[in-house]
């Protein structure tokens, strides 16, 4: 049988992670020998046959930043995205391919060939982001059979080795996302209260706080501009990476600045940095307050705060979440790696949901336990034309009918009105967000509803969602008097751009691709 | 909103082609004395106004007198108009009815009409004054508000034909509490007026307007000329709205002020919900296009906005979505943000929260306008948050 597997696409590391014989996941190291791969691609400039991923494309990013792709997964689903390198432009999927590719065949030549994986996402993700990871995934030849989002793969991996109970708040800071997740673990059964989650704070964000510091004071000693090209930029950015994880360590780090006016040495503090981070610090802050809200609860009632994400070692965020619970976090084993491990342990029991047969003994005695409770991500509805009470105009509004941390499986069904006499469709839009302001939400399908002629306004329309533990959602539009019905599904964002014959042929474009 | 339109509609067919129009010809009948019969046989009408116990007025219509009908076993109608002649009865206004029931076939204007049945003989007399109609005060709309004379014509027409065999009319002092659909009509125009003299008065808040300010004033005159029906309505609009247009802006040039408390509460007086709302768009819509948005301005527009009495969480929203993030203002931001001076340090991060869970969820957005809004929107929470922590709060 082949291994099921599980991995962490980060916006600076990626991981990959098998299930063993017992159904214990397992790091696979990449060719280097390494465990976490760096998410950096590098195009080759003598041999454009070889594309590099990992770290001999951060090494070679400073030579030529314009061959070099760096945190492609804050531009995920981004249709208007390009990477231009030779004749082609890359879309965020294909160079995500890449990464995903690299993870596939270093772990391959350990093991046998990996096709069954769930990849991580953050839990914020909407429903286009996460089409295009899995997009990226069957570029790469991987057969996903599933999405996790990543604070929940890592609450599996913490729960399913730890003998825990009570509340758990996940606090998921990398590269370039953040994400807090509350739960309730007992045992091994895992109940997901909700998520929350800030696309644009990570440790990227951290960085270019410094490289501003440094930039500011060559400024200041100079008065002129210390990063004047790209490489400039690139050079600074790794540099900025360093003296942050130093002050993880020490109270003050010391850089030279070489600019084309001269040079200097630049000492920060500490204090400094916490400084310039302030606003992104309070932004975690907020997050944290704004989960424990919709978790409906005190920090007093959460039990155990477990630390994920490489950013997670920057000492005050450590301290703030102390003097906010009273308790310090649990570091988890390996705040790099139990995303994956979560990862693959959520492909095991997918596989075991979908396919029992698939999976080995082994594997699913060692998953056996194991219960995990999801819940929507995001709040869905639809658009509705109700009468503003005030002005006692009608108003177009975004009306929800399933409810954002609804558990999974649900359905819910909501009952709406015609409009005018004589009405012969209706226009059905299914939305993703929580603002009733339709102009706030994403629609992911509109369609016409056809009714049939001659009747009066106001005939009853049952609107009916419902969402499978597969993360797929069921829509059906029904005119009780005609008992006609219009029914609409949807996989994880079927509505992306790409259809999954697009997505096959990008995939045998990609696989004579080497890379290294 | 729907019947303002009709009803402005009407008035505008009435100032234009009122003495040629249809129904006018028969407020003028009943002077005609066609039907009347000599000496004590006249059919006559009278009419009185009383007060249900509920309090609703009614206006009990009565007839009395010969009718001759061209055949025994004529089938009849009862017929009763009403028009108002407080300018003298060659200047008659039409009352509208509020219940389409009692509403002529292809206009508002009111008229009751009832199937009386057959009379056995073709000559009727009728000795004691007999009630025909019972009119409710609140079915009827005069065309303006206080003391009023009120033409009541009843007439007996053919079932068949409308064909009519009599009519009298009687006259009647009436003390209308309600406004009337003229007065609404000025009080729209008025109302307008009043909107691009507030709209100019925010443009102007800093001395000097912009083009694009201007602009956005001009096309919401553009809107207003466009939805009226007539030409000749349109004519009187481009004329008013324009006027006032021109007018606020020489005030405002010889550095004298608009007057924004009287301006407002003119407002509120005169417009509907509706029409507040869109007001304090156009206000926002213009402040949006400024350079910079001063503390004036801010002024200007929270003050109008308590003068129209437009609730403050979807003024803020409103705002939220009109205005720039940014102007670099302590008082800007608090205001863009909803943080209020009476807020303790508590109150005021939970808005903050609250803010900013609103807006993350709409970083996601499809529309790179509202991302870009968002991002920025994020930024500026956070600042506030991480200067609240630091001094408490002591920015706002
Ligand atoms: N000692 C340290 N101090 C501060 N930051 C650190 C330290 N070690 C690693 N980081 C930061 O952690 C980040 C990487 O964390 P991680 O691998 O969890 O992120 P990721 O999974 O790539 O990103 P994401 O989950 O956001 O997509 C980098 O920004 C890195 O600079
Ligand atoms: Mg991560």
């Amino acid at each position: 049988m082949a291994d099921i597997a599980g991995i962490d696409l980060g916006t600076t590391f990626s991981a990959i992670a098998i299930l063993n014989s017992i159904g214990k996941p397992e790091i696979v190291p990449n060719a280097e020998g390494e465990r976490i791969t760096p998410s950096a691609i590098y195009f080759d400039e003598e041999d454009t046959e070889i594309i590099r991923v990992g770290i001999e494309a951060v090494n070679s990013r400073q030579l030529n930043p314009d061959r070099s792709v760096r945190w492609i997964k804050r531009y995920m689903g981004d249709d208007e995205y390009r990477k231009s390198i030779d004749d082609k432009q890359w879309t965020p999927e294909e160079l995500s391919s890449l990464i995903l590719k690299k993870l596939k065949q270093d772990a391959g030549s350990e093991h046998g060939e990996i096709t069954d994986v769930v990849i991580s996402v953050p839990a914020h993700f909407d429903e286009i982001r996460r089409k295009a990871t899995m997009d990226a995934g069957k570029m790469a030849g991987l057969n996903v059979i599933g999405i996790v989002n990543e604070p929940v793969a890592a609450a599996l991996y913490y729960a399913t080795n730890n003998d825990v109970s009570g509340r758990v708040l996940v606090y998921d800071l990398g590269g370039g996302t953040f994400d807090v997740t509350v739960l309730d673990i007992d045992g091994k059964e895992i109940n997901i209260i909700c998520s929350q989650g800030d696309h644009a704070l990570g440790g990227v964000d951290f960085d270019n706080k410094i490289v501003e510091i440094f930039e500011r004071s060559y400024r200041e000693k100079f008065d002129a501009d210390l990063i004047e090209t790209d490489e400039d930029r690139a050079k600074y950015e790794d540099e900025a990476e360093d003296v942050k994880k130093t002050l993880s360590r020490r109270n003050v780090a010391k850089k030279m600045l070489y600019g084309s006016a001269g040079s200097m040495k630049v000492e920060i503090s500490r204090e400094d940095f916490e400084e310039a981070i302030g606003p992104l610090i309070s932004r975690t802050d907020m997050l944290v307050d704004v989960i424990l809200k919709e978790a409906k609860c005190k920090a007093g009632d959460i039990n155990k705060v477990l630390l994920v994400g490489g950013s997670t070692r920057i000492p005050t965020i450590q301290g703030r979440l102390e003097e906010k619970f009273g308790f310090a976090p649990e570091i988890a084993v390996n705040v790099d790696e139990c995303v994956s491990l979560g990862a693959a342990i959520h492909a095991g029991l997918t596989k075991l949901r979908d396919e029992p047969n698939e999976v080995s003994s082994g594997v699913a005695g060692g998953l056996k336990d194991v219960k995990l409770t999801d819940v929507c991500n995001h709040s869905y509805g639809t658009i509705c034309a109700p009468r503003d009470s005030e002005t006692g105009q009608y108003v177009i509004e975004n009306s929800i009918i399933l409810d954002k941390n609804t558990p999974l499986p649900c359905s819910k069904a909501q009952t709406f009105y015609t409009m005018v006499d004589g009405q012969t469709e209706l226009q059905v839009s299914i939305t993703q967000g929580e603002d009733k302001d339709p102009d706030y939400v994403n629609k992911m399908a509109t369609e016409i509803f056809e009714l049939p002629a001659g009747r009066p306004a106001n005939r009853p329309i049952n609107v009916t969602y419902s969402y499978d533990a597969n993360q797929r959602m069921h829509c059906t539009f029904e005119d009780v008097d005609s008992g006609s019905v219009l029914e609409v599904e949807f996989a994880v964002g079927d509505n992306g751009q790409l259809s999954d014959k697009n997505v096959s042929a990008k995939a045998a474009q990609l696989e004579g691709l080497k890379v290294k | 909103m729907l019947e303002v339109i009709l009803i402005s509609i009407i008035v505008m067919i009435w100032i234009c082609f009122g003495r040629t129009a249809k129904w006018h010809i028969a407020f003028l009948r009943p002077g005609a004395k066609r039907s009347e019969s000599p000496g004590s046989g006249r059919f006559r009408c009278t009419v009185q106004l009383q007060k249900e116990p509920g309090g609703t007025e009614v206006f009990i219509v009565k007839i009395k007198g010969r009718v001759v009908t061209p055949s025994d076993m004529y089938d009849m109608d009862i017929q009763v108009l009403l028009a108002d002649v407080t300018d003298g009865a060659d200047d008659p206004k039409p009352v509208l009815g509020t219940v389409s029931q009692w509403q002529m076939e292809d206009s508002p204007v009111f008229c009751y009409r009832v199937h009386n049945g057959k009379i056995p003989r073709r000559e009727l007399r009728i000795s004691e004054w007999m009630t025909v109609a019972t009119i409710r005060a609140d079915y009827l709309q005069f065309p303006r508000q206080g003391r009023r004379k009120i033409q009541f014509v009843a007439s007996l027409i053919s079932h068949q034909s409308s064909a009519e065999l009599v009519c009298a009319g009687a006259v009647m002092d009436y003390e209308n509490a309600q406004t009337g659909y003229i007065d609404i009509t000025e009080d729209n125009n008025q109302a307008r007026v009043l909107t691009v003299r507030l709209a100019v008065a925010v443009a102007d808040s800093e001395g000097r307007s912009n083009q694009a300010q201007l602009d956005v004033i001009r096309q919401w005159i553009d809107e207003h000329i466009m939805a009226c029906q007539s030409n000749t309505g349109k004519l009187v609009i481009r004329d008013l709205l324009g006027g006032a247009l021109r007018e606020t802006a020489e005030l405002i040039e010889s550095n004298r002020q608009v007057d924004i408390e009287s301006v407002g509460r003119e407002m509120a007086r005169a417009l509907e919900v509706i029409e507040r709302y869109n007001a304090i768009e156009l206000c926002l819509r213009i402040a949006g296009q400024g350079d910079e948005i001063s503390g004036r301005q801010i002024d200007i527009l929270r003050r109008t906005a308590e003068l129209l009495d437009i609730d403050g969480e979807k003024f803020r929203a409103m705002a939220q979505k009109l205005l720039p993030v940014r102007s670099g203002r302590g008082d800007y931001t608090n205001f863009i943000l909803g943080i209020t001076d009476d807020m303790t340090v508590e109150d005021k991060r939970e808005q903050l929260n609250d803010e900013y869970c609103k807006w993350n969820g709409r970083v996601t957005s499809r529309d790179t306008t509202i991302q870009d809004q968002a991002d920025e929107m994020l930024a500026l929470i956070a600042q506030v948050r991480n200067d609240c922590v630091e001094q408490p709060c002591a920015n706002g």
